[in-house]
């Protein structure tokens, strides 16, 4: 072979790391959707079922339900963040600085999205 | 614009020259289009995708032209040029007309000319599907447009909300819509799936993810979000059109349904077209960009994540436009940040266009000027964009003249005037020749001045409190000198785009020259627009690869690339690798063909004949459409006549086709999965969301069914899924009798768990006394279980085709594509049909 351009005749669709390498990409936006459309669903059917009246040691139990998706989205986007940063300085492709981007705009839009969370009532109107 | 190619490129290019004598010839011959009245048997993208650019520009000429009337209607107070029920129809159908007909098509229709070239594929991956997906296009728009003519356009606005436009709404206008635009929906996913398949797996080799132009990032997120916001729209008007010919109740209050429903399905579409619009159109600025500043991009990675980052935050904001509809405050402020948030991709994109044109120098050229006239269109259109995220400002403006203003900001100038641009830019592609140089000053000075003389007074009358769709005002309401501003700007932009027409005719009608690539582009579309794309296909090393090697035309045009000919005298292309674009195998694509005119003729006729209930006549089309397709599949998937073939001299021989997750049919099944499930998962949200309207779950009168025709169906679902991955693992090799017998067998073993799995689900129900008329909590459930019952038909038309190419010989160990495929689908069919059971049966013991 004389180029670094191997052809392969026998590799399979995820040959050259396709997969991993793009689900690193989009996973930052990917949780973030997630703890958006969960809090969203969450407070939708909360207030459809009158569970907003139930409560633990004084709050209703969909806040702290709310609170701790974005705790937990929060920790795992500051892990990816992390991650992304070790590897950007490690690598050189355009995926990698495009995977730390992903995280920290990921970090920042659910960090907005607490504002919601912290001062709109649960069911008001 | 230095020049560095890499070392391995400088050693060795993949093909030597002298290159054999014919060689062009034959691949001319491979190539060349049917002429004639065969014109209409094209699949190639290049004719296909001038016929899509044509017809979509024809139908914004047609809704420009509704929007004339309206704006002269509303020129002076108290008119009466049209009456009301006319002008319903006219905003209907322009807004309709110029969403589903114009914009979505036309950035679909620009990917498919330019995409392949840009790419350095020869064509499309699916050639076929692709003049389907144009025909279906052509025939259902026209069809719908032509119904303004006979009176019976829909007059429910272009998002037909119910209860207007369920019971309220007699006669077939509202029925046009929901099928017609089902049906031109089917079109944009066939084109979706093409266009995702052709940048991941057609690339040049070294075009890796990093190199790839900003267009095709564009592109393939948007076919993405197609893929996932399409689905909704299918859904809910699938419903609507239920409650409106079977009495299904989904939106009606009163027997337990929800207009809101409608709302959220339809936003859930809506809101990210907004952005399906937008992402090529800023691809495109961004190419044109780089090319006119003369200068690489300032910030690729910072754009792609722009990209990519509105593909999610796009889908955020679908409550946006339901922020007067009674959500709850921390539902609504949820949304509003998300609408705050998707403002920050969009400013990324300026900032980085605007470094790059301070990095180069720009040259003023007709393209140039669309764009700058887009910078400051669509900055303003976003800055409304935050204005109407405020929920305070929202209520006062929702629904006014206020909003008409916004959204032609965002869409006129994020995407029109891009549109514009674009056409300027590469219309040399097209013939050789540039349009006017001369006239597009005065072009663009009629639409830029035009638009904002017509649009930007619509603020202040929104303001005033003038609403939308009102067919005339009174005098004395502050609104008339407004109106009368709007309506001379309208026709000063329309005078710019006739303009634009005529100058474009006689440019496109002149005879052929050479393309010279008269801006200095960068990227592989300008290295050749032959009806096979580029002479031979390039190795590169670079996101600009004419500007970083110089001699790069010159090596393309002598064939010293890729497949500088015709392996096996057919039309063929390079599958390479989706990351870093390796060449996997050689793709034989298909040629021209009648069938997929024929098919798109005869769903058009289907949808369109359902829609004025002649029943009988609409499933003789349904039948002709099927024929079509099974005979156009039939000669897709053949045996290679050789193993391997030496797709360059200087490179290793590439294999034939490829098999399971190589080939690009299995990740077209994929996408078309992933559709599938996203519109079965709006069916279950809308079965979830009745549930939760109701006060009791399972409403009073309905029960669920015994829980044990759900067992027996589930059952019956995991046999069928472990039968087809038995025939998965068939060794089809065996050229025996016995062999196809069992595989035969099996099959058919899978076919008849289906059927027996979908009965014991429906008898459960039947038994269960399930009405769907009775309420929607019951109708929605129908709906689910009928959509099952639809996959069991198809599972058993595919168990069929795959019999037939079984027993035919067609089916061989490097031919497999039509097992793998429908071992996929039927395996999502089992998956799908037990979690529709599991969600019936669990919601009401969850929610009471």
């Amino acid at each position: 072979m004389k180029s670094g351009m191997s052809a392969s005749a026998t590799g399979n669709g995820f040959g050259d790391g396709f997969n991993p390498g793009t689900v690193r990409g989009v996973l930052p936006f990917v949780i973030w959707a997630a703890h958006f459309f969960l809090s969203y669903a969450s407070v939708e059917v909360a207030c459809a079922r009158g569970l907003q009246l139930y409560r633990l040691a004084g709050v209703p139990t969909i806040s702290l339900w709310l609170w701790a998706i974005t705790a937990l989205t929060i920790g795992a986007l500051v892990l990816l963040t992390a991650r992304a940063a070790r590897n950007v300085s490690a690598e050189s492709g355009t995926l990698a600085g495009v995977r730390l981007g992903a995280s920290l705009m990921a970090l920042v839009a659910v960090l907005w999205s607490v504002v919601p969370i912290a001062f709109a009532p649960l069911c008001g109107p | 614009m230095t020049q560095h190619a890499s070392p391995d490129l400088q050693n060795s290019l993949p093909s030597s020259l002298p290159r054999p004598a014919g060689e062009l010839a034959e691949l001319e011959r491979a190539w060349k289009p049917a002429s004639g009245w065969r014109f209409f048997s094209r699949v190639n993208n290049t004719q296909i995708g001038v016929l899509y650019i044509a017809t979509a520009l024809i139908f914004f000429v047609l809704a420009g032209v509704l929007a004339l009337i309206m704006r002269t209607q509303l020129a002076v107070p108290d008119n009466t040029l049209v009456s009301p029920q006319l002008y319903n129809q006219l905003f209907t159908m322009h807004g309709t007309v110029m969403m589903f007909l114009f914009a979505i098509p036309v950035v679909e229709a620009i990917a498919v000319y330019m995409l392949p070239n840009m790419l350095g594929a020869r064509d499309m991956p699916f050639p076929r599907l692709g003049a389907y997906a144009y025909w279906a296009y052509a025939f259902g728009g026209t069809a719908f447009f032509m119904t303004i003519f006979f009176g019976v356009a829909p007059d429910g606005g272009w998002f037909m909300y119910p209860p207007l436009t369920s019971h309220y709404s007699a006669g077939l206008g509202a029925d046009w819509y929901l099928l017609g635009i089902g049906f031109i929906e089917i079109s944009a996913i066939a084109g979706a799936i093409e266009l995702i398949i052709g940048v991941l797996f057609t690339r040049a080799p070294g075009m890796a993810l990093g190199k790839m132009p900003i267009f095709a990032w564009a592109m393939l997120i948007t076919a993405l979000m197609i893929v996932f916001a399409f689905p909704a729209v299918i859904a809910g008007t699938t419903l609507l059109e239920l409650e409106r010919s079977l009495d299904w109740p989904f939106f009606i209050a009163e027997r337990g349904g929800d207009p809101i429903l409608w709302q959220h399905l339809f936003w859930f579409f809506g809101h990210p077209e907004v952005y399906i619009i937008f992402l090529p159109a800023a691809g495109l600025v961004t190419m044109m960009i780089t090319t006119l500043a003369r200068t690489p991009l300032v910030g690729y990675r910072a754009i792609v994540l722009a990209l990519l980052a509105t593909g999610f935050f796009g889908f955020a904001v679908w409550a946006h436009h339901m922020l007067t509809a009674g959500l709850g405050m921390l539902e609504m402020m949820l949304i509003s940040a998300a609408s705050f948030a998707v403002s920050v991709p969009a400013a990324i994109q300026i900032f980085s266009w605007l470094a790059t044109l301070w990095q180069g120098r720009l040259r003023i050229t007709g393209a140039a000027l669309f764009l700058l006239g887009f910078f400051f269109i669509f900055v303003l259109g976003g800055l409304t964009g935050v204005m109407v995220a405020v929920l305070p400002f929202n209520w006062q403006v929702h629904d006014t003249y206020f909003i008409v203003a916004h959204l032609h900001y965002v869409l006129i100038g994020g995407m029109v005037f891009p549109v514009f641009a674009a056409l300027y830019h590469w219309t040399p592609l097209l013939n050789g020749h540039v349009l006017s140089e001369r006239l597009a000053r005065w072009i663009f000075g009629l639409m830029f001045l035009g638009f904002n003389v017509a649009f930007f007074p619509m603020h202040i009358s929104g303001l005033l409190g003038m609403p939308r769709r009102v067919y005339t005002y009174s005098a004395g309401l502050g609104l008339d000198g407004l109106n009368l501003v709007s309506t001379i700007g309208a026709f000063m932009l329309a005078a710019g785009v006739a303009l634009f027409v005529f100058d474009a005719l006689r440019t496109w009608f002149r005879a052929e020259t050479e393309n010279s690539n008269p801006w200095q582009a960068s990227t592989l579309e300008w290295a050749g627009n032959e009806e096979y794309g580029v002479r031979s296909i390039p190795e590169i090393d670079s996101r600009d690869p004419l500007w970083t090697r110089a001699s790069m035309v010159k090596e393309i045009e002598a064939g010293q690339h890729w497949l500088p000919g015709t392996t096996s005298g057919r039309r063929e292309t390079l599958m390479t690798s989706p990351r870093a674009a390796r060449p996997r195998h050689l793709l034989i694509l298909t040629g021209d063909s009648w069938w997929p005119i024929t098919a798109a003729a005869g769903t058009a006729g289907f949808f369109l004949l359902l829609t004025v209930k002649m029943v009988l006549p609409a499933f003789v089309c349904g039948v002709i459409a099927m024929v079509a397709i099974v005979v156009w599949l039939w000669e897709t998937d053949p045996t290679p006549r050789t193993a391997t073939v030496n797709a360059a001299d200087n490179r290793p021989r590439l294999r034939v086709g490829g098999v399971g997750v190589q080939t690009h049919s299995w990740w077209a099944m994929v996408i078309l999965v992933i559709v599938d499930a996203t519109i079965c998962a709006s069916f279950a949200f809308a079965h979830v969301h009745v549930s939760l309207m109701s006060d009791v779950c399972p409403p009073s009168g309905s029960r669920l069914p015994s829980l044990w025709f759900d067992l027996v169906s589930i059952a019956g679902w995991i046999v069928a899924a472990l039968a087809m991955e038995a025939a998965r693992r068939w060794e089809i090799g065996r050229d025996s009798t016995l062999s196809r017998v069992g595989l035969c067998a099996v099959i058919a073993a899978a076919l008849l768990s289906s059927l027996l799995a979908f009965a014991f689900n429906a008898w459960g129900h039947l038994d269960a006394g399930l009405e769907p008329k009775a309420n929607a909590w019951s109708a929605t459930i129908m709906t689910l279980v009928s959509f099952q019952g639809l996959h069991v038909i198809v599972v058993a038309l595919m168990a069929a085709y795959l019999v037939g190419r079984l027993i035919s010989g067609r089916l061989r160990p490097n031919a497999r594509a039509t097992l793998d495929n429908t071992v996929l689908f039927w395996q999502y069919t089992a998956v799908q049909g037990v979690l529709t059971i599991a969600a019936i049966q669990m919601l009401p013991r969850l929610i009471g």
